[in-house]
C-alpha cells in the first residue's frame, strides 16, 4: 500500500491515531502529527513510499508544544519515543521539521550503516557520491542530476553497508534552500515542489517530490563508483580535477556521521569505497554545463565497465 | 601503486594510494594521511622487525628502487634532516615511540633529545 493509496481523511486518522508506518529505503519511521501541513506536505512527497504495518525502527511525531505557549506563539515541536532533542521551532515548518527529525533519526542511530553527509545518485549501476558541507552546492547539483537521467538514491545521506560495500538508497523530497530553489525550478520546471517555508535558520527551504522510478527502486543498491567534492563557484567555467584517492578519503572521513561508532571496519570501509572509485574535485556556477559533464563521466565509466 | 599493508603495531590500519597513505590508529581513535615518505618511513620502523637508527632509515630509503619519489634524494644531509622531522613528527602523533626506535631525535631546532638508546 502506497501513500498516495490514502485520502486526506484517511492519512489524518492515521497520523491523528495510531501513526502512519512509512517506509523510505531500509528504515520505517512511525509518524503521529495532528497538524495539516505535515499531512499535506506527506501526501504530496511521499505520495509512492510504501505504508509498512510491521516493525518501525524510530517512533517520532511533530506536534505543537504541550505548554502556554502553544496559545499565543504558534510552534512546533518534533518528538522522538516521546522525547523532545530540539528546541521547537515556529508554526508554518512542521514539515521542514519532520524532513530534518528524519535526518536526524537515521544519521544519529541508524548505525548498521556508515552514514555520509552526502548526497548519491546512480548512473548504469554506478553510484556518485556527493560528500560536501552546507553551502557547497552539492543539493542542487544532485537535484539538477535527478532530472539529467540520474538516479537519487539520496540527496543528503549516503548509507553504506559495511557488509557489502554497497551505496543503499534512502530516496525522500529533495531540500532546497534560498537562491537554489528559483535555479532549480528555471533548471527543471517539472519538480514538484511542496509550499516554501521562509525565515527558517537555513533562509527560506523547500522540497520537492523525489521521482516516482527512485522510490519503487528502493531496494536495488548500487557499488560505488565515483567520488566528486562539488563546490559553486559562481561566474566558473565548469572544472572537474582528478583527486588523490588519500585526501578523498580523508574527506570522507569529514562527512561521516559515524565513523568513531565502526572504528576499524568503518576505516577499511570508506577505503574500499575510494579504491574502488574515481575521484576528483568539481567546481561549477551553472547546471547545465555540470548535467553535460556528468554525463560525459557516466558515459566514460560504462565505456571502461563494458 | 595502490596496496594495502598490515603495519606490526598493535591497533594500527592503513591502505596506501599514490597520493599517500591514510592510517588509522585504534588506540587513539585517530585517523591520518601521511605523505608517501613519511609512510615508507613508517612502514620501516614498524614492520622491519629492528629498530632502526635515522642512518639506517636513510640507508634504507635511498637503496629503494622508488627513491625518485623522495624530496631531495640525491643529497643524503637533506635527507636524513627529512627523515629526522618525520621521526619527530611520527612520534608526535603517537605512532612510533621510544620503544621502536634507536635514534637521537631533536626535540627542537636547537637541541636534541635521546628517545631511546
Amino acid at each position: 500500500v502506497k501513500v498516495g493509496d490514502f485520502d486526506a481523511k484517511a492519512l489524518d486518522a492515521l497520523l491523528r491515531g495510531p501513526g502512519l508506518r512509512l517506509a523510505t529505503g531500509p528504515v520505517v519511521h512511525c509518524i503521529r502529527s495532528p497538524l495539516d501541513e505535515v499531512r499535506d506536505g506527506i501526501a504530496l512527497h511521499y505520495a509512492e513510499h510504501d505504508v509498512d504495518d510491521a516493525f518501525a525502527d524510530f517512533h517520532i511525531s511533530i506536534d505543537r508544544p504541550r505548554t502556554a505557549r502553544r496559545w499565543f506563539n504558534r510552534q512546533v515541536v518534533f518528538r522522538f519515543d516521546g522525547q523532545t532533542p530540539f528546541a521547537p521551532l515556529a508554526g508554518d515548518q512542521g514539515f521542514p521539521m519532520l524532513e530534518w527529525g528524519m535526518n536526524w533519526c537515521v544519521s544519529g542511530l541508524a548505525h548498521q550503516f556508515l552514514t555520509l553527509h552526502a548526497a548519491v545518485l546512480e548512473r548504469h549501476g554506478r553510484a556518485l557520491i556527493l560528500p560536501a558541507p552546507s553551502g557547497s552546492g552539492k543539493s542542487t547539483l544532485c537535484a539538477a542530476l535527478v532530472f539529467r537521467g540520474w538516479r537519487l538514491l539520496s540527496d543528503e545521506l549516503t548509507l553504506l553497508d559495511p557488509a557489502s560495500c554497497e551505496v543503499v538508497p534512502l530516496p525522500r523530497p529533495v531540500s532546497l534552500k534560498n537562491a537554489s530553489i528559483g535555479v532549480l525550478q528555471v533548471f527543471a520546471p517539472e519538480a514538484r515542489f511542496g509550499p516554501l517555508v521562509h525565515e527558517t535558520t537555513k533562509g527560506s527551504v523547500g522540497h520537492f517530490q523525489p521521482p516516482a522510478d527512485a522510490v519503487r527502486r528502493s531496494a536495488e543498491r548500487a557499488l560505488p563508483g565515483w567520488v566528486v567534492l562539488p563546490s559553486f563557484e559562481p561566474g566558473a567555467e565548469p572544472r572537474l580535477e582528478p583527486l588523490g584517492k588519500g585526501r578523498a578519503m580523508m574527506r570522507l572521513i569529514e562527512c561521516a556521521f559515524n565513523y568513531n561508532v565502526h572504528g576499524a571496519r568503518g576505516f577499511e570501509l570508506l577505503a574500499d569505497v575510494v579504491e574502488r572509485s574515481d575521484c576528483y574535485t568539481f567546481n561549477y556556477s551553472r547546471l547545465d554545463d555540470a548535467a553535460e559533464v556528468f554525463a560525459a563521466l557516466a558515459a566514460e565509466g560504462r565505456a571502461l565497465d563494458g | 601503486l595502490v596496496a594495502r599493508s598490515d603495519a606490526r603495531g598493535a591497533g594500527l590500519h592503513w591502505r596506501r594510494f599514490p597520493d599517500g597513505a591514510v592510517l588509522f590508529d585504534s588506540r587513539h581513535g585517530r585517523t591520518h594521511l601521511l605523505s608517501p615518505v613519511t609512510a615508507d618511513v613508517l612502514e620501516l620502523i614498524r614492520v622491519s622487525g629492528v629498530r632502526p637508527s635515522i642512518d639506517d632509515l636513510v640507508d634504507r630509503l635511498l637503496s629503494d628502487p622508488r627513491v625518485e619519489r623522495l624530496p631531495d634524494a640525491l643529497l643524503r644531509g637533506a635527507a636524513r634532516e627529512g627523515v629526522k622531522g618525520i621521526v619527530v613528527e611520527l612520534t608526535r602523533l603517537g605512532l612510533i615511540d621510544s620503544h621502536d626506535m634507536e635514534v637521537v631525535v631533536p626535540a627542537k631546532q636547537d637541541s636534541a633529545t635521546r628517545i631511546r638508546s
